[in-house]
């Protein structure tokens, strides 16, 4: 019965570390409502070590600063980023999307497209890509939730590979 | 411990032992699981409540969350995908219907009797008569009410959509067209309905949201536990789901996969051989659910199959509409034969691909079939790019490149290309040109697009048999109620679209029967589940 022994413990433990957890996160969106610039990691990730070893300091970088040396055909960040570093970079804090609030909701694609425009132009742009229009399909027309593939505070991923063979990489 | 083991929810021996014992005689499964599961508490708090919870948001969960919404009750839709939809989605947007107006706008004189002795037939003894009355009696109005949420059913799209004009059931009826059709196929079928739920206020939708387990309480009314929940993951959280009313299931049965292996295999080796043609995410959901608390399987060897075409690494496999729509083309074996009339009825061929080891066969047609294929989409006739062959005629290279399909300048290229034997394929392709010319099939009998096949570049694609609804399913009244072993009803329970068996037992009938069966067991469902009343 040695689990009887071990179990409280561990409970303890568990528990401890979800309050760890918690206390971060809120760390975290306080410091998004002091405004949270996307080149400075430590602002969110503290301590971590979030870049590869030898990269150039980023602090007061934008993100056209980060296309200086990370371009589409050499060292690609598609894929690598959740979106929202693309987005802190680029000057489009929490708030922009959020609010003003303590408890920011999950938002829905009318948000992306108030400022990136209509899916119907996107999947005009996209038209040409290869083995098919990742932006339009026969099931779903144009009418796909941008989030099923891009994630901002996650890794994005590529939603048609639930069935096909489309072997995308989402930006 | 052993509650313990009750309380994760049946395992896969239980479940087999469950499927086997219901679909033949019926024994007692009922009241193995629910004796033991009395014991076990109801959940203290609850993260989620709701009047009525439907697990599966395709179209039997879309007609019954409205239902059960518009009468009033307050509904809670879970989908498992990111997107709804389900295989309804995915289908060819057919709705079979008899006695509509819009069969009777074009002169056709029928009537659900016939519809109803039609499915009878397919349905080789086993169907269950009262809900295949049901389906049929409904099935008029249940076009009107999508046209009245906006789906449009047009005349030219009216079609005969299953074997009624094989012999051996026109002897049983008169063939009529039943096939009532979406323009913009089962996408924009399925949008009708995704609109109107958008619509209701009493309609909360969560997806990434899968059911994975019943909870249950005993009453003093009934023999079997009554539903109160459920356990659910929804993005990767486990919630805890209050259901005041009732559990409606559709989570789409079950598609050939690894959630399948074990036991569609035993059960029904020839559906296991299907490669999947509809939505991935049926992985046996509802008739896991269905049977933990007692419900009875019925009818697991029948599924919807037809010739599919698998592309290379994809999960699931696309219909190959050639036949449906009159393009030339020869099915052949690895052998380079030929082995069915493959303008026959999709049910048919596929029977065939079965007995005369021909699961994995290939598709040949020529350059002129993909004129014709080109033709048909200019037409306008709205059928999805890549279904009118298979494939999709626009970028035939790039397909070919990628190795979906196979090109030869002559017709022992192509066989070279495939890796068959040249001389059988030349020789059969001969043979089939020789007939074609004559007007006469003499192998096979073959009368739609008999043509020849004789301009190069010749092309084809590997073809299987594949499942794009498995019919069998959990045992119904016609209420949508789930029964027991003993055809007693699991209180606050209810089953519809491919959860449920509906009225299906044999033959796959025809197009849009899968549909008018989700329907009208899917807004049946909804309508009783909303009459409950509500437990505290």
């Amino acid at each position: 019965m040695k689990i009887k022994k071990v179990a409280p413990v561990l409970f303890c433990l568990l528990v401890f570390l979800a309050a760890g957890r918690l206390l971060w996160a809120e760390a975290r969106l306080d410091m998004s409502k002091a405004g949270v610039k996307g080149g400075n990691c430590a602002s969110c990730h503290g301590q971590d070590k979030v870049l590869s070893k030898g990269h150039v300091d980023t602090k007061a970088m934008n993100w056209e600063a980060c296309r200086a040396c990370h371009t589409r055909d050499n060292l690609s960040l598609t894929g690598k980023l959740p979106n929202s570093h693309h987005h802190l970079l680029a000057g489009v804090g929490c708030i922009e999307c959020h609010g003003k609030t303590k408890k920011p909701e999950v938002l829905d694609m009318d948000k992306c497209v108030s400022c990136h425009g209509s899916t119907d132009g996107l999947a005009q742009k996209t038209k040409d890509i290869k083995p098919t229009n990742p932006h339009t399909s026969p099931h779903y027309g144009t009418d796909l939730d941008c989030n099923l593939c891009h994630h901002q505070h996650t890794r994005s991923e590529n939603y048609c590979a639930e069935c096909h063979n489309f072997d995308f990489k989402t930006p | 411990m052993e509650q313990k083991k009750l309380r994760n929810g049946i395992n896969r021996r239980g479940f087999i032992k469950g499927a086997a014992l219901t679909t033949g005689a019926f024994a007692a499964l009922g009241s193995i699981g629910t004796k033991k599961a009395h014991s076990a508490a109801l959940p203290k708090k609850w993260d989620m409540e709701s009047d009525v919870v439907v697990i599966g948001y395709g179209g039997a969960g879309a007609c019954a969350a409205l239902e059960a919404a518009r009468a009033g009750s307050s509904v809670l839709l879970l989908e498992k995908m990111g997107m709804p939809g389900g295989s309804t989605t995915l289908s060819g947007g057919i709705v079979l219907a008899a006695g509509t107006k819009l069969q009777k706008s074009v002169g056709i004189n029928d009537t659900p009797e016939a519809m109803y002795k039609y499915l009878m037939a397919c349905g080789q003894g086993r169907a269950v008569p009262e809900l295949v009355k049901l389906v049929c009696d409904m099935s008029s109005e249940n076009i009107d009410w999508l046209a009245g949420m906006g789906g449009v059913f047009t005349q030219e799209l009216l079609a005969m959509s299953g074997m009624e004009n094989e012999p051996e059931y026109a002897a049983v009826t008169v063939p009529q067209k039943r096939g009532h059709r979406v323009r913009g196929t089962g996408s924009a079928l399925f949008k009708v309905l995704a609109d109107a739920v958008k619509a209701e206020k009493n309609i909360k939708v969560l997806t990434r949201t899968s059911g994975t387990k019943l909870i249950t309480q005993s009453t003093k009314a009934a023999a079997n536990l009554e539903v109160a929940g459920l356990e659910a993951t929804s993005r990767g959280k486990t919630i805890l789901i209050k259901a005041k009313k009732a559990v409606i299931l559709t989570t789409g049965g079950i598609m050939p996969g690894e959630e399948a292996e074990g036991w569609l295999k035993d059960y029904s080796p020839d559906i296991a051989k299907c490669v999947a043609a509809g939505s991935p995410s049926s992985t046996g959901d509802g008739y896991k659910m269905g049977i933990s608390c007692g419900g009875a399987l019925k009818a697991l060897n029948t599924g919807g199959t037809l010739p599919c075409l698998l592309f290379p690494g994809a999960k699931m496999a696309g219909i190959v509409y050639a036949n449906i729509w009159g393009l030339p083309n020869i099915y052949v074996k690895t052998d380079g034969t030929r082995f069915c009339n493959e303008g026959a009825n999709y049910t048919l061929v596929s029977e065939l691909m079965f007995q005369k080891n021909a699961t994995t066969a290939y598709c040949v047609f020529d350059a002129a079939t993909v004129k014709k294929t080109f033709a048909l989409v200019e037409k306008g006739i709205e059928i999805q790019r890549t279904i009118a062959l298979g494939i999709n005629p626009e970028n035939l290279d790039d397909q070919v490149k990628r190795g979906f399909l196979y090109k030869g300048d002559t017709v022992a290229e192509l066989a070279k290309a495939i890796g068959i034997d040249a001389a059988a394929l030349v020789k059969t392709m001969e043979n089939y040109n020789l007939n074609a010319e004559k007007g006469k099939d003499t192998e096979f009998g073959r009368t739609k697009a008999l043509e020849p096949l004789k301009t190069a570049p010749y092309y084809a694609f590997k073809i299987n048999p594949g499942l794009v609804c498995h019919d069998g399913g959990l045992n119904i009244n016609t209420k949508a109620q789930v029964l027991d072993a003993h055809d007693r009803v699991i209180p606050r329970l209810y089953a519809a679209g491919r959860d449920a068996v509906g009225i299906f037992g044999g033959r796959y009938p025809a197009s849009g029967a899968a549909i008018t069966d989700l329907l009208t067991f899917g807004r049946l469902a909804g309508k009783n589940a909303a009459t409950e009343k509500a437990w505290s």
